[in-house]
């Protein structure tokens, strides 16, 4: 059941969902492209879970179409949908073993025995977990439960897997390597992922596009470096990566590039791009963007209040003169300690204009 | 033993000992002098048996035997009893459970609001004497009672169905009875059931029924459990609805007893059959036990 | 009748005085229900200062497994006389009662007296209260209908094939009480009724067994409203209850019309009789309300209630005429009447054991 080249995965147009007053989901149209990992990226109560649910036909719309590979699935019950899920918290059958968790979607499918062992089997090699088949859920550590949650779902070969944060209930080193191997995964298996995830660095870092839901609207797609580097709104800035955000005044507008004053600068500076309209904006300046200045070429002025050491990089704590507080994300050892007297600046043209305040 | 226990020791050891306490007072010596009647023999006095030890001689001498364990043995009219008790018993139990597994489900399922609503309703029937509910069942099942009366008016029938006195009306009677036991465990259960697995059910291709088949019913099993041995165990051992209710086709085990004690005045035999009953509910009880999935826990 | 079986009023045997004299002013009276007239206590408590605390039974069973218990806290029961009152005699429940201290024994019928004497040979432990017998009751405008030949004063109505043929569809139904049925059996067939035979118990267990499937069902108590409303037509019943239900079929003013009578054969007639459990807490009160109630007035305003006869002959002019004059109620002495003696315990096992097989066997 490969859909045809061009069609996406799923085509939502224009799906709400509400619970009494409560939009969940509310006017959402979106496209998922076949093959993507794609990620929709929320803080908790975002909608973008009951999203994955309308999806998975657990939930049905109020209003608007879900299409699958083409096809109208608005009202196809979960059961009929070419659609598997591993669930948050694995949802994993406790009284049935590890095989037959992994069996269990085919047997429903009716196939034969033989066919059965043998795809259960080949499924659980694949995210080594072969020498588990007759373990109990409960008999095993959340990584084995969540593998055995996500051979559960593969095996059935959807056209179009969702995960409900999948990498959740995981401590943060397994979390990272799991990533990994769910990228790879999806790489070797060639299945349209989905996923839903609060968590904007899981997001960034294995999607191959992304979308920011927030009160059950989306609000910005496009691919992770997209999204980081040009954010459509502060909300969409602070959520994704950390930010500098800076109040300034537009002086003057060219073609290309804007001249604004940071409240408190020395002078003004150049950012590409069309500014919003009015006199005032918020400067978007990412911590890697800043440069430490010694030598009076600096925009803004302040006194070190902390320095983090992570290694590669340098995490310095600013407070400037007028009391706000900035973070410079400098290669290598910083070279300043706490209380020094330092300048900050940046290059021209970085930086993204923001609506004001 | 040599040292004395502290006060907290003391304490806490009369705590911890209170409901073994209770337990001794009120189960195991109530039993243990049933268990020492059904080794004597009947007689005419206060109380009617003999002793269980006699003095002669100046020495005392043990007086009790068995015979009345190979009398209920060895007699067909006890054991027809004891099967045709554990026959009724087990359909009832099977039937309460058919009835009260929906109930109990549908209340899980229903909004938090109406919840507690369905339970009083389950429960409501508590705040009566049972022996007042079983009799009003004899007004229900009448020749002349509402089911009757109605059927007739309605034309359905011509005659007055016999309901009254059969084994039918034990059957309603004891679920009855026992639904609320029945409901009140599973509900337990469900309630607190994960969703989850049963939408993973879904997801993975299984319909609603199969869904429910194996995922549901399998992990609310040992609610299942409980609510069985809450029904079968008292239904085994019931005296007020076969008495009320039932007929004269057969005998229930709880009415023999009557009988042997009451109309034969065989103290030692009816607690012997007390006793034997005891035997025949506990086994089961243990299998039950063993068989219970402990590592399934919802 | 779930009642257990605990002594929960040692507590005033604990305080039971010693002598008669400091008795406290209080009365443990257990008797059947429906047996009393309310004014009569009342009476009592006037006259005498005694308060009476008044319980009540349904079957002799459960007063004697509570008398045998021991302990009871009671001070008076009523056991009816053969073979309960007799053997619980034997078993040493009972105390003498003082005659000196019961003025009206003078006006009991020592007819009745003599019948008592063969359960409790001095008249020493106990004396008559109320009296019945065992009768058919049937539905006089269904029998007239279904079974004009059949006769309005045998056991046959009860027994004879030929007549249950016919009546079998509109219900007929026994007492659930081997001791009342089987010797009826043995009546009809011309036997003695209270035989402890072995053969005689076979004949008798053998005729029910084979008109079994012609009865609706076989209780003690569910035949006094089905008669009433005309759910079955013939039943074997209490006298007291079958007089119960007649003035039940009247009060409801549907047309059911009840017939009532002792059988030619024989019938059974039963002595409820006074005595005083061994371990009273106050005996002497127990005699003083013996005595009241053996007052003419007194036991006649119990019968006009209840409506049993009462063994004390000066109470006849007192007792209302429609009782009277029921034969049902103050039998012809022309009538034979028996009293199932007590017999022994093998006999009266087996008895019971052929009861249930006889109730297990249905059409």
């Amino acid at each position: 059941m490969t859909p045809p080249a061009g069609v996406p995965a799923v085509a939502i147009a224009g799906v709400a969902k509400h619970y009494g007053d409560v939009r969940a989901v509310d006017d959402v149209s979106l496209e998922v492209p076949s093959g993507a990992f794609f990620s929709l990226l929320g803080a908790s109560g975002s909608g973008k879970s009951t999203l994955l649910r309308l999806i998975a036909g657990l939930e049905f719309p109020d209003h608007g179409r879900i299409l699958i590979a083409g096809q109208d699935v608005t009202r196809v019950p979960a059961y009929l949908r070419p659609v598997n899920t591993v669930f948050q918290s694995y949802a994993l059958f406790p009284h049935l073993s590890v095989f037959d968790n992994v069996a269990y979607g085919l047997r429903r499918e009716g196939l034969a025995r033989p066919e059965i062992e043998q795809r259960v089997s080949e499924t659980l090699r694949m995210v080594a977990m072969g020498d588990f088949a007759r373990r109990r859920p409960n008999e095993l550590s959340g990584g084995q439960q969540q593998r055995v949650a996500i051979c559960r779902a593969i095996v059935k070969r959807p056209l179009l897997l969702l995960l409900d944060e999948p990498l959740a209930a995981l401590d943060r080193r397994l979390r990272e390597h799991t990533r990994f191997e769910l990228k790879s995964l999806q790489d070797r298996l060639g299945i349209t992922f989905l996923m839903v995830t609060h968590d904007q660095e899981e997001a960034m870092s294995i999607s191959t596009k992304l979308a920011v839901m927030d009160h059950g609207r989306i609000v910005q797609q496009g691919s992770p470096q997209e999204v980081y580097a040009r954010p459509r709104n502060r909300a969409i800035a602070d959520f994704i990566g950390d930010a500098n955000l800076f109040q300034v005044d537009v002086e003057r507008r060219e073609d290309e590039r804007t001249w604004v004053r940071v409240a408190g600068g020395r002078r003004a500076v150049s950012v590409t791009g069309t500014p919003p309209q009015g006199d005032h904006a918020t400067l978007l300046l990412r911590p890697e963007e800043i440069r430490l200045a010694r030598d009076g070429s600096s925009v803004l002025d302040g006194q070190v209040t902390g320095v983090s050491f992570l290694g590669s990089a340098s995490v310095v704590m600013v407070r400037l003169d007028d009391g706000r507080m900035a973070e410079v994300r400098a290669q290598g050892p910083a070279g300043v300690t706490a209380g020094d007297r330092i300048g900050l600046t940046w290059a021209t043209d970085v930086g993204v204009l923001l609506e004001a305040e | 033993m040599s040292a004395r226990p502290s006060n907290a020791n003391a304490g806490s050891f009369f705590v911890a000992g209170l409901p073994y306490g209770w337990l001794l007072a009120f189960v195991a010596a109530p039993l243990f002098v049933i268990a020492a009647i059904s080794l004597t023999d009947p007689a005419e006095g206060v109380p009617p048996y003999t002793a269980l030890v006699s003095r002669g001689d100046g020495t005392w001498r043990w007086t009790g035997d068995l015979d009345n364990y190979w009398t209920l043995g060895g007699d067909w009219h006890y054991v027809a009893a004891y099967l045709g008790s554990l026959r009724v018993a087990f359909v009832a139990t099977l039937l309460t459970l058919l009835l009260g597994y929906p109930m109990a489900y549908a209340i899980a399922r229903a909004r938090r609001e109406w919840r507690v609503l369905l339970l009083t309703a389950v429960m409501l029937p508590f705040w009566t004497s049972f022996l007042i509910r079983v009799y009003a069942w004899i007004g229900i099942l009448n020749s002349n009672g509402f089911i009757n009366t109605a059927l007739l008016d309605l034309g359905l029938i011509e005659e007055p169905l016999a309901l009254l006195y059969t084994e039918f009306a034990v059957y309603i009677g004891i679920i009855y009875a026992y639904l609320p036991f029945m409901v009140m465990p599973i509900f337990a259960v469900l309630e607190r059931l994960d969703r989850a697995p049963v939408e993973a059910a879904m997801d993975l291709g299984a319909r609603p029924i199969t869904a429910f088949l194996t995922v549901t019913l399998p992990l609310s099993l040992h609610g299942v459990l409980a609510g069985c041995l809450l029904v079968f165990v008292p239904a085994v051992g019931e005296f007020v609805v076969p008495e009320l209710l039932g007929g004269s086709d057969f005998l229930m085990i709880g009415q023999l007893l009557w009988t042997e004690s009451f109309q034969n005045r065989d103290w030692p035999l009816a607690a012997a059959i007390a006793v034997a009953l005891l035997l025949v509910v506990a086994v089961p009880i243990l299998v039950l036990q063993k068989l219970s999935p402990r590592a399934t826990r919802a | 009748m779930i009642r257990p079986v605990v002594a929960v009023l040692s507590l005033l045997l604990a305080l039971a005085p010693a002598a008669w004299a400091q008795e406290e002013k209080v009365l443990n009276v257990y008797n059947w229900s429906d047996y009393i007239a309310e004014d009569v206590l009342k009476r009592f408590t006037e006259r005498t200062g005694i308060k009476v605390n008044y319980d009540v039974y349904d079957s002799n069973e459960i007063l004697e497994a509570k008398l045998s218990a021991g302990r009871s806290g009671y001070d008076l029961v009523f056991p009816t006389s053969s073979p309960f009152f007799g053997r619980q005699i034997k078993a040493g429940l009972y105390q003498k009662l003082d005659r000196g201290k019961i003025k009206n024994f003078a006006k009991v019928d020592r007819a009745v007296l003599d019948r008592l004497k063969t359960v409790d040979p001095e008249n020493a432990h106990g004396l008559p209260y109320m009296m019945a017998g065992t009768g058919i009751g049937y539905n006089v405008e269904r029998l007239k209908a279904l079974a004009p030949d059949a006769p309005r004063d045998s056991l046959a109505l009860l027994f004879d094939r030929k007549h249950l043929f016919r009546l079998k569809g509109c219900g007929v139904t026994l007492l659930d009480a081997p001791e009342e049925v089987l010797p009826a059996a043995l009546a009809y067939l011309g036997r003695n009724p209270i035989s402890s035979e072995a053969a005689d118990l076979d004949a008798a267990v053998d005729l029910v067994t084979k008109v079994r499937p012609n009865y609706r069902y076989i209780h003690s108590s569910a035949y006094i409203n089905d008669l009433a409303n005309g759910a079955t037509c013939v039943a074997m019943g209490y006298a007291g209850d079958l007089v119960q239900a007649r003035d039940r079929a009247r009060a409801a003013k549907r047309g059911v019309e009840l017939g009532i009578f002792l059988p030619k054969e024989g019938a059974a007639y039963n002595i409820d009789v006074m005595a005083i459990p061994k371990d009273a807490p106050h005996p002497g009160n127990a005699h003083l309300f013996i005595d009241f109630l053996l007052e003419p007035e007194n036991i006649a305003a119990i019968s006009n209630v209840v409506g049993y006869a009462n063994a004390v002959g000066e109470s006849a002019a007192l007792v209302k005429r429609e009782l009277r004059d029921d034969p049902v109620v103050y039998p012809p002495a022309s009538l034979k009447l028996y009293s199932v003696p007590e017999v022994g315990k093998d006999f009266e096992r087996q008895r019971n054991r052929a009861w249930s097989r006889i109730k297990a066997k249905r059409s």
